[in-house]
């Protein structure tokens, strides 16, 4: 009985030891949850310089249905942005601590976007914390912006309350056209580190657009993904335009939809609009010779989404002149961006891991100087270009005179 | 008897297989060993006979003397030194219990809990392994048979969400640097597999123990193939150049789980089915130590032992490397490789030799 009745106090004691909870923890209202993250070189130094957009989670909800609509711009408020300086990424971030009153938590940031001058300086110096420090994600949605990356943390959107939202939907929006690219910290990581292949990133950039209808005098900038930006190793080389990233995705086998917009075989004036349905394809590598050449073969299929001209395009030789047309925009774009990437011996598509992959003896003889073998390989394009439906009418209303 | 618990050929085919995985599933070293390329994946494969190899000795000496520890059988040939090659085992499975036990902590204070003592977390475990211990065999062979299928599922659900984000072009070109690296890589894998020492030392409890050659088949098998698929989910997820840097493999895989959106950040329920097999595996190393202890002393009950060598490894896992840098240092394949192959193969096999030339009688003990 003195036993159990002892066993009693000792667990007594004991056991309200661990109600106190943990003692490391960190409640919600102590925390300042970071949504976009922009890193900067600082300038004339070698300081980093980074821009947090912070949530506000007290205005960071959606607006009461009815009620006040009056206030409108509350959206202004529901994320504070702000600077810090430091010489590592690290200390930045720490330093961000003199200013923010809560401790910036960083595991829900989404976007992570790096200044262009940043980004030809070289990142293999940046990446490191990002991919150490447990708190980041690797599914955070890796950005290059064209200026300062502080600039587009500082840009508000008025279709979200939060802009890291806005940029995360852009980004997604953007397999709508494939005219940028949807790359993550980790794709990002992986094609860095790669022996061979250099990494893209998707370009986000600030458009002045000048609202005269909501007769707001002053210029408004807006938030722009288009286009991407292309590494060679770790530094920023060049941008690819919109046609040159989509020809980047045809070779990637990325392109998930978009248009095409070809001269109608009738009447070279007219145009037609094709939409892009479904895509893949292959890269395939060859030695003759002792040369290395590599065919990239695209398959695509499409449909007719727009033809205003006067043609008839349910004659069938018309409609093939149409699919070549296709398979020629096709081809164009694709050749667009191997010049390019050939200009500046960056391998963005991948060749070198398939040399390497069908041909790993000879490609250790070759591996060290790939990037300046580049510009002497010869890539052929060879575009199966398909279209299938026509939409729900044939062709299109004739207007009588 | 010290112990008259009875665990059945399943129970301890799982436990060798738990105790060997679970570590697989979070510090996975091998990616920084040869064959450093992408054809790790085929040495894994290639480890399941080389595994039977590391066993053969092991089964031999089970094989000749069925019901009698290891321990029992080099004191009853060898006396007073058999006594001191049994002590060796002592000091390897105390060892490897607070390797366990440090690389638990390792893991919880590098990832989610950053500012918690290690002391914590290998104490609260030892705290809970201490009673299992004291339950004797037949609580650990239950608790391995319960807790594989849950590890199993787990790492058949990190496939199944991970799918999406596999490369497999990333596993080419096969045999890239010839074959000779990747049987390299294959002999430190399965020189890794101590765990078919559990048979030597529990023959005792063993029901039936005439099935322990399909317990080490299976046991490989099993093994193999599990650690075949850990790597490719790695490999094709992370390409090799970024799978030799990371720490925790394949937990890194496990964060990069995002499936619709909404279904990601599962890491926590990772972290606990790691910790479930992490508290089997220190268990079944604690429970050696204290009942080889207690065989070569040769006492009536090993009750008394568990919370003296339980205070030891708990100290032992603290005091053994000042930083991970200098656990994963010794830990390595260079040294670690023939550490393990020193009790798993080569005391075996010299004892068998010495069976052979001597063809000594047992002494009485």
């Amino acid at each position: 009985m003195r036993k159990t009745f002892l066993c009693f106090l000792i667990a007594l004691t004991i056991f309200p030891l661990c109600l106190s909870g943990c003692w490391n923890k960190r409640e919600l209202d102590t925390l300042g949850i970071v949504t976009a993250l922009g890193i900067d070189k600082a300038k004339d130094s070698k300081k980093f310089n980074l821009t947090y957009q912070i949530l506000i989670p007290a205005e960071a909800k959606p607006p009461s249905a009815g009620g006040g609509g009056g206030g409108g711009n509350s959206s202004t408020k529901s994320v504070w942005t702000m600077t810090s300086y430091g010489n590592t990424l690290f200390e930045a971030i720490r330093n961000a601590t003199t200013q923010s009153d809560r401790k910036l938590f960083l595991a829900h940031n989404r976007i992570i976007v790096i200044g262009e001058e940043l980004a030809r300086f070289g990142l293999s110096k940046v990446m490191d914390v990002l991919e150490r420090d447990p708190e980041f994600r690797r599914l955070n949605w890796f950005i290059i912006s064209k200026g300062d990356a502080k600039n587009i943390i500082e840009t508000q959107h008025p279709q979200e309350i939060i802009p890291a939202i806005a940029i995360e939907n852009l980004v997604k929006a953007s397999s709508a056209t494939s005219q940028s690219v949807q790359v993550t910290l980790h794709d990002f990581l992986k094609k860095m580190t790669s022996k061979s292949t250099d990494a893209v990133a998707p370009c986000i950039m600030l458009i002045n657009s000048q609202d005269t209808e909501t007769q707001n005098s002053q210029n408004q900038n807006r938030l722009k993904i288009n286009g991407a930006a292309m590494f060679k190793n770790d530094k920023l080389v060049g941008w690819l335009d919109e046609k040159e990233t989509r020809g980047l995705n045809w070779v990637l086998g990325k392109v998930k939809s978009g248009v095409i917009v070809v001269k109608s075989p009738y009447n070279e004036k007219d145009l037609v609009s094709l939409e892009i349905i479904r895509a893949s394809s292959k890269i395939i590598p060859s030695i003759e010779n002792e040369k290395i050449k590599i065919l990239v073969e695209i398959h695509e299929e499409g449909n007719i989404a727009e033809q205003p001209s006067d043609a008839d395009f349910t004659r069938l030789d018309k409609f093939t002149m149409l699919e070549q047309r296709q398979s020629a925009a096709i081809k164009e774009e694709v050749e667009a961006t191997l010049s390019k990437a050939k200009e500046l011996k960056a391998d963005i598509f991948g060749f070198g891991e398939a040399v390497h992959r069908k041909y790993p003896k000879e490609w250790k003889k070759i591996r060290e100087d790939w990037r300046d073998l580049l510009p002497y390989v010869e890539v052929s394009v060879k575009v199966d270009a398909k279209l299938r439906a026509v939409g729900i009418i044939t062709n299109p209303d004739k207007v009588k005179e | 008897m010290l112990d008259n618990g009875k665990i059945s050929w399943k129970q301890i085919t799982l436990l060798i297989v738990l105790a060997r995985f679970i570590l697989t599933l979070s510090f996975l070293p091998f990616f920084s060993a040869p064959p450093k390329n992408q054809d790790l994946w085929i040495s894994t494969i290639l480890s399941f006979p080389l595994q039977l190899m590391v066993a053969l000795p092991i089964f031999i000496i089970a094989k000749r003397f069925p019901n009698m520890s290891l321990i029992h059988v080099l004191k009853s040939y060898l006396g007073k030194f058999g006594s001191f090659i049994g002590f060796l085992y002592a000091w390897f499975f105390l060892h490897s219990s607070a390797l366990t036990l440090r690389e638990f902590g390792e893991f919880l204070t590098t990832s989610p809990y950053p500012e918690t003592p290690i002391i914590v977390f290998m104490s609260i475990s030892i705290l809970f392994a201490i009673p299992t211990v004291r339950y004797g065999i037949e609580v650990i062979g239950r608790i391995a048979e319960i807790i594989f299928p849950i590890i199993m599922f787990s790492v058949f659900l990190v496939v199944v969400l991970l799918a999406k984000d596999m490369d497999f072009k990333q596993v080419f070109p096969i045999c890239e640097d010839g074959i000779l690296p990747i049987v390299s890589g294959a002999f430190i894998l399965a020189s890794r597999t101590k765990e078919f020492l559990f048979i030597g030392f529990l023959m005792p409890f063993i029901k039936n123990s005439k099935n322990i050659k399909k317990s080490i088949i299976y046991a490989s098998m099993i093994l193999s193939l599990s650690s075949a698929i850990i790597s490719l989910i790695v490999l094709t997820t992370f390409g090799i150049e970024q799978a030799k840097n990371r720490t925790f493999a394949f937990y890194s895989a496990v964060r990069l789980i995002c499936v619709g959106n909404f279904f990601e950040r599962i890491d926590a329920i990772y972290i606990g089915i790691w910790v479930l097999g992490i508290f089997v595996r220190v268990a079944i190393y604690y429970y050696l130590t204290v009942i080889v202890t207690a065989w070569i002393l040769d006492l009536k009950d090993y009750q008394p032992l568990v919370l003296p060598i339980g205070a030891i490894i708990v100290s032992l896992s603290i005091l053994m490397a000042d930083s991970i840098v200098e656990l994963e240092k010794f830990l390595s394949y260079k040294i670690y490789t023939w550490y393990q192959l020193l009790f798993s193969v080569a005391i075996p096999v010299l004892f068998l030799l010495f069976m052979a030339i001597k063809k000594k009688e047992p002494k009485k003990t």
